[in-house]
């Protein structure tokens, strides 16, 4: 007989002073299950899993209705030390639970918590550095690691407890392509083998539709949906209205149901394809079937560009100096011109970000030039590569201090020395292009993490820049918030603008980019034309790359008539017709 | 970071953690009780004793750079007033600067002592002497170890969390730090062109603002995250770490007391004067062969014609016969002169470090 591990009854819950956070949840897990909770930011997701271990009411107070039994225990009269011994949670920002020094002690941190026996917990530890892949690296420093290898080591130490629930909250934000499905896989090998419960917040629905056993999406703290992936992923328009990116499997099966009738009746008995493999089955069989054809669509391609290099890097090298020097750039040579809108792409520590701080004179190369408009970097002050390059930060917190949002952006202007008129006319401006002119003189950390973003881009927009990075845009942003960084990029790029993007999420810059460059190991391994190269499989595959679903499908589909790589659901949808026959 | 565990492997590196927490503490009750300038020589045996344990733990001299570096200002503070206000000892007069009688002119605070300036040495041997011996300890001990000994020594849980937690916030602050100049660099935010009042007044707080920000909420961060992971669940940790007490852990035990009660030994029983006597040799030594070396070569003369043209200009006169000494002739012109062409260096090497453009 299986029981459940969760049972949440109507719930809601205000925080203190705050807003009302979630609304009438309720639902019930079973035990191994594996849930996987999804929406937008503010959407309640991380107050859900704060009720599940008892953060809240323990850490966080505020109001609740309803109720709530965690294997068998209620949060509200449970001490929290009872509570962590049953659920164990691994939380979105892994720099700040690193309680301890080092890896291994952080491994062992949880386990001696709970008085595990000494033996027990290096079995433990040495299993967990094994399924997470962080084997070897048991004596380094938390600053000795990537944001990656530091996300591995916080899903380890969650595991070494072995919780009967697992609760993670955005465990794979900061992993490339590849290292996401290995941490999945893991979490789905434990669900299976350890009969462990596993509640999974993710803006990753590719992952979550492959391996999850049901999907809760939130919406404003309400349930929007609650079921299979299947049954949730089939409701793809509900799903974009909240901001949930449903699989692009999914989106394109719902978009060709609405253009071509009957289509939805053909996958109605096995339910909506949400992987590319139930996709192309499903669409090889109605294309032999006759039931769709297929008419080439040319996508449409970008502007040409004239050669005009604004950016160019000649045979760069450069070595961090440190205990164990890291050379992170090896000879790397790049020109990118005006106007084009480039990605740099690659894995957790492969030097996109290194390769960018040399742009703007954070980093001076150890070898070779970097030149801005055709001048040497090493001979211009950094205040003055900044009139030209703004750089948008992952992180918004590093640069935000006024006291107003307007007084933010007021800062790099003055610090460029520019009149006040114009100052007041940019901010106006800048204000204006990421839509937060209402909240212009609230204290900046009171906002939501997305408006902190956004504000952060509005402070790099005002100094008008002929150069605009965005440095993973994708960070701790949900779905929307990630488009509408990238759509500021596409304006600006199209009054002439030149753009870097900077990130490891395969749609966003298989929809934006033009240019993809592929980075692994301080090399470039890879420059092209994106449809170019998303058919460049061994370079992907050595770094840690995935093509997007809607691309692989094309592929797939290469023999069928689609004559080349595409990228959107929507070019993808043009090209498939209904077919004339039966 | 200058002081953070580095795995190395050395017999120190093995030791119970307890063992150099014991050094730390003898150090510092021995160095309470040095308070005469003669005994100098028992703190310098203490110092060279320590150096020892620093090689024998492979703990690298750059730190103790590093530390002399931090300290000096403090050094030079403490040879200055120490020189000029301590009036027991030696009382030749090094230097006089300008004159400030106290006590109806029984001692003029203008005075620089050799007295004085000794006294201050003491001092500052004195820190070094506690200094030193910190390195040993953070520098060989694992956190794990560390807390582990003291969870043996029913020091609670939480204080033991809150220590290991000041150790884990040092480097993480070092680089929010980092990360948030860069930020504000990018933003057009020169600091390195500000001059010192400007980034007093101004200029920090678009540095410091978002470091505190960031800090409070990591520090809430912690708490959900040690909560998350059955922080305080038992009353009973289990400890990773073997620390039971080896034979090493004796040895050590025995050489950190038999040194103790050596010095201890040399300051009340039996005050000899071998190192107090050996360091004023050398002193002397050197002081009469550097001033041999400068009248051989006409140093002294030049210094000496020197002081009497400074002299002459009546305004440096009026400060206070800042280069009128009657003993030591002209050597407080010579700190001057070196001093003078210190700033000077300083100046031309600001003028011709690389100079950066401003883009067009």
């Amino acid at each position: 007989m299986t029981e459940n591990s969760i049972e949440i009854d109507n719930l809601t819950f205000t925080y203190e002073r705050g807003p009302l956070a979630l609304q009438g949840v309720t639902l019930n897990v079973e035990r191994g299950e594996i849930v996987g909770v999804l929406g937008s930011n503010g959407s309640g997701k991380t107050t859900l899993c704060f009720h599940l271990n008892g953060i809240i009411p323990t850490v966080y107070a505020g109001t609740e209705k309803g109720s709530i039994t965690m294997c068998g225990l209620d949060p509200w009269d449970t001490p929290i030390i009872d509570l962590s011994q049953k659920a164990s949670m691994v939380l979105q920002d892994p720099e700040t639970q690193f309680t301890t020094t080092d890896v291994s002690s952080e491994l062992y941190f949880g386990p001696s918590n709970l008085g595990v026996e000494k033996e027990e917990i290096f079995r433990r530890a040495e299993w967990a550095a094994g399924v997470c892949g962080i084997a070897g690296l048991e004596e380094r420093k938390p600053q000795e690691l990537s944001g990656g290898q530091k996300q591995r080591v916080a899903l380890a130490a969650g595991l070494t407890m072995l919780p009967e629930v697992l609760i993670l909250d955005e465990p794979t934000s900061q992993l490339d392509p590849v290292g996401t499905t290995e941490v999945f896989d893991v979490v789905h090998e434990l669900a299976n083998s350890k009969d462990m419960t596993i509640v999974i917040t993710s803006h990753k629905t590719d992952e979550v539709a492959r391996l999850a056993n049901k999907v809760l999406v939130l919406n404003k703290g309400e349930m929007i949906a609650y079921g299979t992936p299947k049954e949730v992923f089939s409701q793809a328009e509900l799903l974009n209205e909240v901001g949930v990116n449903p699989p692009s499997s999914a989106s394109l099966a719902v978009a060709l149901s609405k253009k071509i009738p009957g289509f939805e009746a053909k996958y109605a008995r096995a339910g909506i394809p949400i992987t590319v493999d139930e996709c192309f089955k499903l669409l090889k069989q109605l294309l032999d079937e006759g039931f769709i054809k297929i008419e080439w669509q040319e996508p449409t391609r970008p502007q040409e560009v004239k050669i005009s290099p604004v950016l160019e890097l000649e045979n760069v090298t450069f070595t961090y100096p440190a205990r164990i020097p890291v050379t992170a750039l090896r000879d790397v040579s790049l020109t990118i011109n005006k106007g084009e809108y480039v990605a740099i792409i690659g894995q957790n520590g492969s030097g996109k970000t290194t390769l960018v701080k040399h742009f703007l004179g954070l980093l001076e190369a150890t070898e070779g030039i970097v030149k801005v408009d055709g001048e040497d970097v090493s001979e211009l002050t950094i205040g003055s590569i900044a009139k030209s390059i703004a750089l948008i930060l992952q992180n918004p917190d590093y640069q935000l201090f006024s006291i107003s949002v307007q007084k933010e952006l007021e800062f790099g202007l003055r610090n460029l020395g520019l009149p006040e008129e114009e100052i007041s006319q940019r901010v106006d401006a800048a204000l204006n292009e990421v839509g937060l002119e209402e909240v212009r003189d609230i204290f900046p950390f009171r906002l939501s993490f997305g408006d902190r973003r956004k504000v952060a881009a509005a402070a790099g927009i005002a100094m008008d820049p002929e150069i605009l990075i965005l440095d993973e845009p994708t960070t701790a942003q949900d779905y929307i918030g990630r488009h509408v960084l990238c759509q500021i990029a596409s304006r600006m790029r199209d009054q002439g603008k030149t753009i870097v993007m900077i990130s490891h999420d395969m749609d966003l810059v298989a929809q934006y980019a033009d240019r993809l460059i592929v980075m692994a190991e301080g090399r470039i391994i890879a420059d092209g034309p994106k449809r170019e190269v998303f058919d460049m499989k061994d370079e992907l595959e050595q770094a840690f790359l995935k093509p997007p679903q809607i691309t692989q499908l094309s592929q797939l589909l290469r023999d069928y008539g689609i004559k080349e790589n595409l990228v959107t659901v929507e070019e993808m949808e043009k090209c498939l017709k209904a077919g004339g026959g039966r | 970071m200058a002081f953070e565990y580095v795995k190395k492997d050395t017999p120190l590196d093995r030791m119970n953690p307890l063992v150099k927490l014991l050094y730390m503490a003898l150090a510092l009750l021995l160095v309470v009780q040095c308070t005469r300038i003669d005994t100098i020589s028992i703190l310098l045996i203490w110092i060279i004793i320590a150096t020892v344990w620093w090689i024998v733990g492979k703990v690298e001299l750059k730190s103790l750079g590093f530390l002399i570096k931090l300290l000096s200002f403090l050094f030079v503070f403490l040879f200055i007033v120490q020189g000029l206000t301590y009036r027991f000892g030696d009382q030749t007069i090094i230097l006089k600067l300008f004159d400030f009688p106290v006590g109806g002119g029984a001692s003029n605070y203008g005075e620089m002592t050799v007295g004085g300036v000794m006294f201050g040495l003491v001092i500052a041997l004195r820190v070094i002497a506690v200094v030193m011996v910190i390195p040993i300890f953070t520098m060989t001990s694992p956190m794990s170890k560390i807390s582990s000994s003291l969870a043996r020594m029913r020091v609670p849980q939480k204080v033991i969390f809150m220590f290991i937690t000041a150790m884990r916030f040092v480097p993480l602050v070092q680089e929010s730090m980092d990360n948030i100049i860069e930020a504000q660099k990018i933003r057009g935010f020169d600091l390195d062109s500000a001059g010192i009042y400007q980034k007093l007044r101004r200029a920090y707080i678009p540095i410091i603002t978002p470091l505190l920000l960031l800090m409070f909420r990591r520090a809430m961060d912690l708490e959900v995250a040690i909560n998350a992971r059955a922080f305080g669940a038992k009353k009973d940790r289990t400890d990773v770490e073997d620390i039971s007490f080896k034979a090493r852990d004796y040895i050590g035990i025995l050489i950190i007391f038999s040194t103790f009660l050596f010095c201890i030994y040399l300051l009340y029983f039996d005050p000899t004067l071998i190192t107090w006597n050996l360091l004023v040799m050398l002193v002397t030594s050197i002081s009469s062969g550097i001033g041999g070396a400068l009248y051989a070569i006409g140093i002294t003369d030049l210094i000496t014609n020197i002081n009497s043209v400074l002299l002459s200009i009546p305004l440096l006169d009026i400060i206070g016969g800042f280069f009128n000494q009657n003993l030591l002739t002209g050597y407080g012109a010579i700190i001057a002169i070196l001093l003078i062409g210190y700033i000077i260096y300083r100046l031309i090497r600001r003028r011709t470090r690389k100079k950066k453009r401003v883009k067009k």
